[in-house]
């Protein structure tokens, strides 16, 4: 027994021929198939480029549309072909015109020889499987396709969505139950005469003329009624994307392929010299390893849904559309913690092994860490530039941290657009103590009053908005709100929810505390110069700590 | 918006497509022809339109780069130049060349004549349009010549092709330079800022406006917002009616325009790595600021002129080193998009 290799052509002929050559010198039968779109001149010139090779079998040709009957009509031409002159075929494999063999044809016949009568042909069935990416399912059997859907996609369109609204179903002919499966198949000759020779062929035939890419049901679907034993799998390996285009093969994929497990591989770019060169000359049985995919589900990855907080040339999410969050990564801000420790980022250094940035939004510039005057990833200190689009200056700022991660400080003075910002991503982390100004106010011993009353009323009024915006809905992210006076009589609570996930179970040594003592006086002062001052702010009952979605270390 | 004024809105671009074209039309006398080899252009060539204005010691290395990667063919415009310039394309055996003496600006910085050599020689090709100091890296650029990417465009039905002007910078001061030609200029230029750009919409186009980068950083530190445009759309299967509306950024008709995903996923893209700042940029920014040939009054010649002479150095801590597309690719700058 010989098996057949049947090959449907439509481009890159001169390519076609080679891969012919190769595969009749090998000793397997070969039948060709060529898109009658292809002109005769070009036609002709193929075939007498092939005149040395006598025993190739040429098939009736039939013009051929991708998605429609006519492919299946090509392939059962060469099958009939085949069956008729070649009466020792076992086997009947499948090929495109940009498929290479990647296994020695050597190990492809005796691979055959070891499995008579057995069909190699992936048929699943309809609906439990993912095996369709991009495009229809069950309704490539139960609607009809009159137009083409590459030169008349709106009709094609138009018309798939009137079947479905006036619920325009056909009926699927009995004996016929529906699977799926790739186009590229290798059939035993049982099973392949089987189905030529099936009473009802006529009528499925008919049926099939009017579904949707047929060429991956018919011989998925009949091969089920007559086969004794099918192994759901390809001896081809394909991979499709997510708008069901196949992944084109280049000559940087040598290696890849070596690695794959099967006989045959599609599609291969026309101008891949070096696969061409490599596997049609004699291969050497080689063990093969698991290939490596994740080169190609990167590439699928990054189409698909792209990186998440990265905008650039070819994602621009529409903002309502980001799935999750605007933002690449979980960061953590802290608001007046600086004024309660006096080394507090050199205590989260060691603690969380972050350093963290200074005020970002100051008003009057950006205030990096260590007092660097350009971020991560080139970004500008300056204010303007930051001003000019300050939700993309910390998106980037997340992206370009996102190997070791983001900390900072953010005051309620700060630019106050960037803190509706920071509300609603559910990245943001917000580590915020009520009051905790006053201890900065304090430090600074300014004696004009007019001033004071001034800069403490504002502090008031912003810490009060910023605490109205949180209780709106469109509030995401997670927050810790402690008062001055909670933080002073316990401090270890607070540091340790500012760590988050991380390093929550070293011993946590506590920073040194900026001097209080004179905090009670100081309300007094205030309250007496007209600031309106909540001092149950400044008491250390512990009970009222509000959190959303907290921290484990406080529950 | 309402189907009126949706409606009132692409017709109003409808009529602007056909005024640059008919503007394109009445410029072809500002042009000359000097010597024109694109008769033995074949179908599926490649081609590459350029403008130039003393570029003599810029354009073997332009030249070779480019060839490498696959274009067959070029077409250069030749801005009145008067180093050799001329007289060295003329000699190429793949460019065809024209002259004008016309004034850059007044032809819309050169976009008026590109328009018409793409109107008369272009349609249905893949074409590059880049400047002199643009040079094109996309995903697999360095297994992959243009030809396979631009065969996965076409089987992706994918027409225009966006990148990111990449400015390149030395690590020591812009004047401490030296540049041979026919040198790499990526031997000086090794360094880019790898993530300080910022992008909005423009609504009227549909297409990105993409800001930041050295020049942003150091020269537009206290106007931003009128730091130039980096976004860029160099690579083109050209239709019949397709016109470019200012330098490259912007095309028409607009759904040209849209080389990037808004639900989530990333288009494929890659990045012109910008080397304007070899070292006879201090020379040019003096010669172009008088010259005022420039967009907005070559404002962007006189910030260079001012920050030049001081030791500029654009170089930081953080600054990256340039190794390939893929670190390109894994910093964001360009994506795969699909393409494995």
């Amino acid at each position: 027994m010989i098996p057949a290799i049947a090959i449907l052509a439509h481009h890159n002929l001169d390519r076609v021929a080679q891969v012919v050559r190769f595969l009749s010198d090998a000793g397997l039968y070969v039948c060709i198939h060529v898109d009658q779109s292809v002109p005769a001149d070009r036609f002709n010139k193929f075939k007498s480029s092939l005149s040395d090779h006598t025993d190739i079998l040429w098939a009736k040709r039939v013009k051929c549309e991708w998605g429609h009957f006519s492919l299946v009509e090509a392939t059962l031409n060469m099958s009939e072909e085949i069956l008729a002159e070649r009466p020792d075929a076992g086997h009947v494999m499948l090929l495109s015109g940009d498929s290479l063999p990647i296994r020695a044809p050597a190990e492809f016949i005796s691979f055959l020889h070891k499995n008579p009568g057995v069909d190699f042909i992936e048929s699943v069935v309809i609906g439990d499987d993912n095996w369709i990416s991009g495009g229809l399912g069950i309704e490539r059997f139960t609607l009809s396709f009159p137009f083409s859907w590459k030169k008349q996609r709106r009709f094609f369109d138009i018309w798939v969505e009137v079947q479905r609204k006036l619920r325009l179903n056909r009926r699927i002919p009995n004996g016929v139950r529906p699977h799926i499966g790739s186009q590229w198949w290798c059939l035993s000759r049982k099973t392949l005469e089987a189905i030529i020779n099936d009473p009802a062929k006529a009528q499925y035939d008919a049926y099939f003329r009017k579904c949707w890419i047929p060429d991956e049901s018919y011989f998925q679907t009949l091969a089920r009624n007559h086969a004794s034993t099918i192994e759901s799998r390809s001896l081809l390996f394909s991979r499709f994307d997510h708008q069901g285009k196949p992944t084109t093969f280049y000559d940087d994929h040598v290696e890849f392929l070596d690695k794959i497990d099967a006989f045959f591989a599609r599609k291969i770019w026309a101008r891949a010299s070096t696969l061409y060169e490599r596997f049609l000359s004699p291969l050497p049985t080689k063990a093969r390893t698991a290939p490596n995919l994740e080169r190609i589900e990167t590439a699928a990855h990054r189409r698909k849904t792209g990186r998440g907080g990265l905008y650039m040339h070819g994602r621009a999410p529409n903002q309502w559309l980001e799935e999750y969050s605007p933002t690449a990564l979980p960061y953590h801000v802290f608001t007046g913690f600086n004024a309660v420790f006096s080394e507090f980022d050199d205590w989260q250094g060691t603690h969380s092994g972050i350093r963290p940035h200074g005020r970002l939004f100051a008003k009057s510039r950006v205030k990096f860490v260590n007092n660097g005057s350009i971020g991560a990833g080139g970004m500008s200190g300056s204010a303007a530039i930051r001003d000019l689009a300050p939700e993309n200056f910390l998106c980037n700022l997340v992206w370009n941290t996102r190997e070791q991660g983001l900390r900072f400080h953010y005051e309620i003075s700060d630019l106050p657009k960037i803190g509706k910002f920071l509300l609603a991503d559910p990245h943001a982390n917000l580590h915020f103590i009520r009051h905790g100004w006053m201890l900065d106010l304090l430090n600074r011993g300014i004696e004009n009053n007019e001033y004071l009353r001034t800069t403490a009323t504002t502090m008031i009024n912003r810490e009060r908005m910023v605490l109205t915006d949180l209780e709106q809905s469109k509030t995401n992210c997670n927050y810790n709100i402690w008062t001055l006076g909670e933080v002073l009589s316990n401090p270890q609570t607070a540091l340790k929810a500012t760590l988050g996930e991380a390093n929550v179970q070293m011993p946590i040594i506590l920073p040194e505390m900026t001097d209080a003592s004179r905090l009670t006086d100081f309300a007094r002062e205030l309250k007496n110069i007209g600031v309106d001052i909540n001092s149950t702010l400044l008491e250390s009952a512990a009970a009222n700590v509000q959190t959303k979605n907290g921290f484990k270390a406080q529950k | 918006m309402s189907i009126i004024s949706k409606f009132a809105e692409s017709y109003h671009l409808r009529l602007q497509r056909r005024r640059r074209r008919l503007r394109a039309l009445r410029k072809r006398r500002e042009v000359t022809l000097v010597k024109n080899r694109s008769s033995a252009r074949r179908k599926d060539d490649i081609f590459l339109f350029s403008t130039v204005h003393n570029e003599r010691h810029r354009l073997s290395y332009f030249l070779d780069y480019y060839r490498n990667l696959g274009v067959n063919h070029f077409f250069f415009i030749d801005n009145d130049s008067d180093d050799g310039t001329g007289e060295f394309l003329a000699a190429q055996p793949d460019v065809s060349l024209w002259h004008s003496e016309g004034s850059y600006k007044r032809s819309n910085f050169g976009m008026d004549w590109i328009n018409n050599l793409l109107r008369k020689n272009a349609r249905e090709h893949w074409c590059l349009i880049v400047d002199v100091d643009e040079f094109f890296v996309y995903p697999h650029c360095d297994t992959r010549p243009l030809r396979a990417l631009t065969d996965w465009l076409d089987a992706s039905s994918i027409q225009s092709f966006g990148a990111l002007l990449l400015d390149m910078y030395p690590t020591t001061s812009l004047e401490d330079q030296e540049y041979l030609p026919g040198q790499s200029p990526f031997k000086t230029l090794t360094h880019f800022d790898s993530g300080n750009y910022t992008q909005k919409l423009n609504k009227k186009y549909g297409n990105l406006w993409i800001q930041g980068g050295p020049r942003q950083r150091i020269f537009f530190a206290e106007n931003p917002d009128q730091a130039p445009a980096l976004n860029k759309i160099p690579l083109v299967k050209w239709s019949r009616g397709n016109v470019f509306v200012s330098s490259t950024h912007t095309l028409l008709p607009r759904g040209l325009n849209k080389t990037f995903e808004d639900w989530g996923g990333e288009k494929i893209c890659g990045c012109l790595l910008h080397t304007k700042f070899l070292p006879d940029l201090a020379h040019k920014a003096i010669r172009e600021e008088t010259r005022r040939q420039h967009y907005a009054g070559g404002r962007e010649y006189r910030a260079y002129k001012a920050a030049n002479g001081k030791g500029t150095i654009l170089n930081h801590a953080h600054s990256k080193r340039f190794e390939g597309w893929r670190q390109l690719e894994d910093l964001g700058l360009m994506s795969l998009g699909g393409w494995a």
